[in-house]
């Protein structure tokens, strides 16, 4: 989704680079505040997501001397931080939820939908699985919302939540099929 | 099955691409933080007040405090704030707080505090007085001092006036975060929780009050009641049994967490991470973590931290 396209350097050597000199880790903020941004935006609206968003880079920034590129990316560590922070906000989460569905997603921004996404999106759908987000566990969220927004992997979602592989796995597809019996169930005849 | 559910769940969720002007005002806020350090005390760019033409000469309603680097030692007058000569009487009472976040045990339920804080409120006797007079400290800010009177004039202190009190601009409102209210409207407020809960919803829908990004979200106005009712119990001259329904409201609503013992009294989190220290004994808020004053400026305390917040109705400015 984010191509991080030009620079070639590598986490490890950001860091090393941001360790030494600290002016440096605007390079961080650079390179991920369009991602972590996007998943924040996602899970609250773009209006409360500019200043938790923000919020990411100032908290990684206190805790840069934390960050150990063996134990997963840059990219990851900022989801987690992200993630940490949006629990303060479970509330303003659900409401955006809500809205959603009461009014429906704004409209595709993306336009390499799916055949089957574009044809769930024609059946009206999305409020139905706006409201079901909202209904979620927030363990649930967390890791769903990390794998569909955050595109992080299973591994690394355990890395950004500090919680096994396993609870991951069992977390998701707890997850999917609840979303799922949205998308299979027949449209509502009203 | 998966793979499209995901995928729907992005498209449910996507927003475009942030502005540039986001990146930027994100980017600005990260250099800030790696010149700065990070704040023992943090004002935040808060409420602009729409409409707040008051105070003569100040020209915007969102006050910036210096933010203080970590390492000055917190006695000591902040780096940005020049001499730091106040002639401030030192009052004793005004020991500063600190909330901590992770509260240790919570032998007392937030409901239950709130409720004995609306037992001793609804007690408290009517007092009145010429100026309404509140002072606020920070464990790093020197305190100030603001009075108003019922025509809505006012004075402050602080440390650039050097311990001198100067007169401020007109204000005929109380503000209670995103509402305002005249002095009657003020006294008039209703005695019963679920009125009075509907009297500020109600404000809440009318307010013109716009936050850094713009007009209010429905997620601020919700936020809105909880910091109408923080500010209602900590700054403005409320009548006692509104201040009592207000604990009720408060001790009925989802998400009041209870964050134990604290210098004060108990400290109390709130949904939009609005904090206080209420005291039950006395029904009196001696802490809370934001504070709108008379000009519309809004100052929001650093995480996890309080302001020490003491007001009471006197009949003397002082000399």
């Amino acid at each position: 989704m984010t191509a991080e396209t030009g620079e070639r350097v590598t986490d490890a050597e950001l860091a090393a680079r941001f360790t030494r000199d600290p002016e440096l880790f605007t390079e961080v903020h650079d390179r991920y505040f369009t991602a972590v941004y996007r998943y924040v935006a996602g899970r609250l609206g773009a209006g409360a997501a500019e200043d938790i968003a923000a919020e990411t880079f100032l908290v990684a920034f206190d805790r840069r001397g934390t960050f150990d590129p063996d134990r997963g990316t840059l990219r990851v560590w900022l989801f987690g931080i992200a993630t940490n922070l949006l629990a303060r906000h479970r509330r303003a989460e659900a409401r955006h939820y809500r809205a959603l569905a009461r009014v429906g997603p704004p409209g595709a921004v993306e336009s390499h939908e799916s055949r089957v996404v574009a044809a769930v999106a024609a059946r009206g759908l999305r409020p139905r699985l706006a409201a079901a987000l909202a209904r979620l566990s927030v363990g649930e969220r967390d890791v769903l919302l990390l794998v569909a927004l955050g595109q992080l992997g299973y591994e690394e979602v355990a890395v950004a939540l500090g919680i096994s592989a396993g609870t991951v796995g069992s977390r998701l597809s707890r997850a999917r099929r609840k979303l799922d019996a949205i998308l299979t169930k027949e449209t509502p005849d009203d | 099955m998966t793979d499209e559910t995901d995928e729907l769940v992005r498209s449910t969720l996507a927003v475009p691409e942030p502005d540039q002007e986001v990146i930027d005002r994100s980017g600005h806020r990260l250099r800030n933080r790696i010149t700065n350090g990070p704040p023992t005390a943090r004002v935040r760019v808060g409420w602009r007040i729409a409409g707040a033409g008051v105070a003569a000469g100040a020209a915007a309603a969102v006050v910036v405090i210096a933010v203080v680097p970590a390492q000055s030692p917190p006695s000591g007058p902040p780096a940005a704030s020049g001499s730091g000569s106040t002639s401030l009487p030192a009052t004793g009472r005004l020991m500063p707080t600190t909330v901590p976040v992770t509260g240790q045990e919570t032998p007392v339920s937030g409901p239950a505090v709130l409720l004995a804080a609306a037992t001793a409120a609804a007690r408290a006797p009517a007092t009145s007085g010429r100026y309404w007079h509140v002072r606020v400290s920070s464990v790093v800010d020197p305190p100030y001092d603001v009075w108003v009177d019922k025509d809505g004039l006012t004075w402050f202190r602080d440390v650039k006036t050097e311990g001198r009190v100067m007169v401020g601009g007109r204000s005929r409102v109380f503000r209670l975060g995103l509402v305002t209210l005249d002095y009657d409207r003020l006294r008039a407020l209703p005695t019963e929780p679920a009125a009075l809960r509907a009297v500020l919803v109600d404000a809440l829908a009318d307010s013109d009050a716009r936050t850094g990004a713009g007009p209010l979200t429905d997620a601020d106005r919700a936020d809105g009641l909880y910091l109408a009712l923080s500010s209602l119990l900590s700054t403005v001259p409320a009548e006692p049994g509104t201040r009592a329904a207000a604990f009720r409201l408060l001790a009925e609503l989802p998400g009041v967490r209870t964050l134990g013992p604290v210098p004060g009294g108990q400290g109390l989190l709130l949904p939009g991470d609005y904090r206080l220290v209420v005291d039950p004994a006395t029904g009196r808020v001696h802490g809370t973590s934001f504070i709108v004053t008379f000009d519309g400026a809004a100052t929001s305390a650093g995480e996890g931290d309080t302001f020490s917040v003491t007001c009471e109705w006197v009949d003397a400015l002082p000399s």
